[in-house]
């Protein structure tokens, strides 16, 4: 079984995503474990509060980031990947890279970001096997201008497990419904184009709204961070979702661009009706006859007008879109796609040493792994290494067969026949 | 508590010695009001374990290497594990820095073990175990023997005096004699042990020299006897191989005294009251491992690289041996005094403190002695032992004994131990 380990960022979009990863290389039959930068980001944050010289500040944060890198080196050393996957803004340093570099442990990149604004990918790029972006040309061109030959476009994605259709309660639809519903942080270009629409019955969430107090009356939950789950009611919720990608600058409103959001697949595998700006990229993800595009602020507010009364042609829209994304955009999908580019990309890509069940197994020990790699949800094919790998990373107290499984394990590691 | 059993489990999966050495804490648990006591180590070691500690339930597995297939091993040890389970014990012990205590210890809940621990898939270790670890960044300060750290898993130990009896010769004009250990280079070579055994024997007036181990040290056994004059040779038992492990007590309570390396039958000589004359040298370190209880004495080896470790190859030929065939140690071993001791020997006996039983240097100069004090106070202060405010560490001591991550307050999971091991 292959062996993926996730590095996941301090916080931000690309760290749901990454969990969603993780999940879908889980779907792909990999042993999955999940780097939680998260619980690293208290301590970097407190940084910012000492009050110190800024140069101080600086050395303090890049010391801890590169702290934070050794500890995904350990958490390697210790699970022993096949690939190790870094969503974008995931800490780990260049000194790191060249280490997993020089130890031959694939890593991997995936950049969900607009390359144009978060432009450190030049200095990061190279140091990665695989590079996969969410945009195509010119990143393209720059990535193969810089030397990288292992560049994948991999756009985002929805996970079904989370991202589908909800029976919502009575107070879910109060908490979260609405006509017009839109979850995202607040870029200007939103800031501009939601100050038409207050009459349309508009409730949006999300962070960095502040800047626009004239939408304080529509902002829901005032800037808390709203949760996988509760996005997913939301969108379920509503009657129409809007869903703008954002841009940084305030007009035009409705801004030309070019890669997909993942809200896209996902509220498209909610089964839900969504109203989307008209990207370059979408049209190869979904037909237009599956998800609702407009083109400019003009068009966005009559196709708001229009869907609103027209609760058919939404359903019939929302369940094409959900057909497509089960079908080609989920998680899993999108990880078989960057499994399947490492395979033949990378030379020796997941052959690791792998050891076998022991010779002449007696009838109760081959119940026993059997029963276990059922509960972990392991192939009967497992090889033993494979079962201890999932036992080490299981939390709580382990059962006596797992337990002699393990004393087995690091027996045999003591005493090498 | 009232008279609930208190069910305690002590993992102890090292060799004879280490579970010799595990009597103080053995011993202390057992002492605990309604106490029922277990044991699990080698299954190897079970009628060794059963003869010393008959107050405690021994479970065995296959810990060592043995001929046991991997089927076989699998299904005595979940036997066993589940078992233990059942009995849900109160505490768990765990004394062995060793891959296979942590996968013992993924078994039980984190609050009740003691010692090392595997918490949601990572491996712990207490906060005295984290400061043993400390201690052995210079092993020449070693201030603790292992019998007393361990003991102190135990809030509070049973005194040290009452561990072993207080060794006295049987009288019975019979010298025991152990050639060698495992570890070869822990072992004086049979030439210079001859010449030890020759001093002795002319001390003791020609007793009769019994060689104890098993058919593994019989050539070792050999090689002493061709090296030995002809006077002691006629005297010259060997026994190597050719006792059972249950008629080994008897053996040594025969004896005057008995000569060895770090063996475990040394440690069993002073669990029986046997006075022990112990030669100790490369990696053996008598501070550490030196035999428990009052009455013993320890040549230890004193080289500028002493204590080595085990497993790298020696680059100057053990020089250490050399200690051993100084003519002044010889004529002291003789009963005779002669000026010029080896500046790379010490003398020592063995005496209890507050802390444990130490070795104190009565021949030699010990250049670590004063910092070995200053530890070992450090230490008794650390476990908040009687008397330890009046003999506290200094900063030295203190900032080698601590670094930085000891400021921090034990562990959920340790507090928790810490609590439920009231004893």
């Amino acid at each position: 079984m292959l062996r993926v380990l996730t590095v996941l960022p301090f916080y931000g979009g690309s760290l749901p995503m990454g969990r969603f990863a993780a999940e879908g290389f889980r779907e792909n039959g990999c042993l999955t474990e999940v780097f939680e930068a998260p619980a690293f980001y208290p301590a970097y944050a407190a940084l910012k509060d000492l009050r110190v010289g800024s140069e101080r500040l600086d050395r303090l944060q890049n010391g801890l980031l590169q702290h934070i890198s050794q500890c995904v080196l350990a958490k390697v050393e210790a699970f022993a990947p096949d690939l190790v996957l870094c969503m974008a803004q995931a800490p780990v340093s260049i000194a790191a890279l060249k280490r997993l570099r020089r130890e031959g442990v694939a890593t991997a990149m995936w950049f969900v970001e607009d390359f144009r604004v978060f432009t450190y990918w030049r200095a990061f790029a190279p140091y990665y096997d695989i590079f996969a972006v969410i945009q195509k040309e010119p990143f393209l061109d720059e990535l193969a201008a810089l030397g990288l030959e292992n560049v994948i476009y991999l756009p985002a994605a929805a996970l079904p497990s989370l991202h589908r259709p909800l029976e919502l309660s009575a107070d879910e639809k109060k908490e979260f419904g609405a006509e017009l519903s839109f979850v995202g942080a607040g870029y200007p270009n939103r800031c501009r184009a939601f100050s038409h629409l207050g009459r349309f019955g508009l409730k949006f969430w999300g962070t960095e709204w502040e800047n626009a107090p004239d939408l304080a009356p529509f902002w829901q939950k005032k800037g808390q961070r709203i949760s996988p789950e509760d996005c997913v009611r939301i969108f379920n919720a509503a009657t129409v979702n809007l869903n703008l990608h954002s841009s940084p600058r305030p007009d035009p409103p409705v801004a030309p661009g070019d890669f997909v959001n993942p809200r896209t697949f996902e509220i498209a595998a909610c089964g839900a009706f969504q109203l989307t700006d008209r990207r370059s990229l979408l049209p190869e993800l979904f037909a237009s006859d599956e998800i609702a595009s407009f083109s400019d602020l003009d068009d966005m507010l009559e196709k708001i007008v229009y869907y609103k009364n027209r609760p058919e042609e939404r359903k019939a829209i929302a369940m094409r879109g959900r057909a497509r994304a089960l079908a080609e955009h989920g998680y899993a999908a999108r990880m078989k796609t960057l499994l399947d580019f490492a395979a033949k990309r990378l030379p020796g890509f997941g052959r690791h040493e792998e050891i076998a069940w022991p010779d002449n197994m007696p009838p109760d020990m081959r119940v026993a792994a059997d029963a276990l790699l059922d509960e972990l949800n392991l192939p009967r094919n497992a090889c033993f290494s494979d079962l201890i790998c999932a036992v080490r990373a299981k939390r709580g107290v382990l059962s006596d067969v797992e337990t002699a499984l393990l004393f087995l394990d690091e027996w045999k590691k003591l005493y090498p026949d | 508590m009232g008279n609930a059993v208190r069910r305690i489990l002590v993992f102890q999966l090292a060799r004879f010695g280490d579970l010799v050495q595990s009597k103080r804490l053995l011993s202390s648990f057992a002492a605990v009001q309604n106490a029922e006591v277990h044991l699990c180590l080698d299954q190897s070691l079970l009628p060794l374990a059963r003869m010393l500690y008959p107050f405690a339930t021994a479970h065995g597995i296959p810990a060592h290497r043995t001929g046991a297939d991997a089927g076989e091993l699998f299904s005595v040890c979940r036997k066993t594990f589940a078992l233990f389970r059942e009995l849900n014990f109160s505490s768990v012990c765990f004394l062995n820095f060793s891959p296979l205590s942590f996968a013992c210890a993924a078994l039980f809940p984190p609050e009740k073990v003691i010692g090392y621990a595997r918490v949601d898939g990572q491996d712990m270790r207490s906060k005295l175990f984290g400061l043993a670890f400390n201690l052995l960044r210079d092993r020449r300060f070693s201030p603790v023997n292992l019998a007393d750290l361990w003991a102190f898993c135990h809030t509070d130990p049973i005194a040290p005096e009452k561990v072993n009896p207080i060794a006295h010769p049987a009288a019975s004009g019979r010298i025991g004699i152990v050639a060698s250990g495992r570890a070869p280079r822990r072992s004086l070579s049979p030439q210079i042990l001859a010449g030890c055994v020759r001093a002795v024997f002319q001390a003791r007036g020609g007793p009769e020299l019994v060689c104890l181990g098993t058919a593994e040290e019989a050539s070792s056994a050999r090689a002493l006897k061709r090296e030995l004059p002809a006077r002691c040779a006629e005297k010259f038992k060997d026994l190597t191989g050719k006792t059972a492990l249950a008629d080994l007590p008897d053996i040594l309570r025969g004896l005057d005294v008995l000569l060895t390396p770090d063996t475990g039958v040394m440690h069993l000589a002073a669990h029986l009251g046997v006075p022990v004359q112990a030669f100790f040298l490369s990696s053996a370190w008598c501070f550490e491992t030196g035999p428990y209880g009052m009455g013993h004495s320890v040549w230890q080896a004193r080289e500028s690289c002493s204590p080595c470790l085990e497993s790298s190859p020696c680059p100057r030929k053990t020089a250490c041996l050399q200690a051993f065939a100084h003519p002044s140690f010889l004529a002291r071993l003789a009963g005779k005094y002669r000026e010029g001791w080896p500046e790379n020997l010490l003398g020592l006996v063995t005496m209890p403190d507050d802390v444990g039983v130490a070795c104190k240097t009565v021949d030699g100069v010990d250049p670590c002695a004063e910092a070995r004090a200053q530890l070992r106070a450090g230490l008794a202060e650390c476990l908040g032992l009687p008397g330890s405010e009046a003999h506290p560490a200094g900063k030295d001591a203190a900032g080698f004994l601590f670094r930085e991550k000891d400021w921090m307050p034990p562990g959920d999971w340790e507090k928790a131990a810490i609590r439920e091991r009231a004893f």
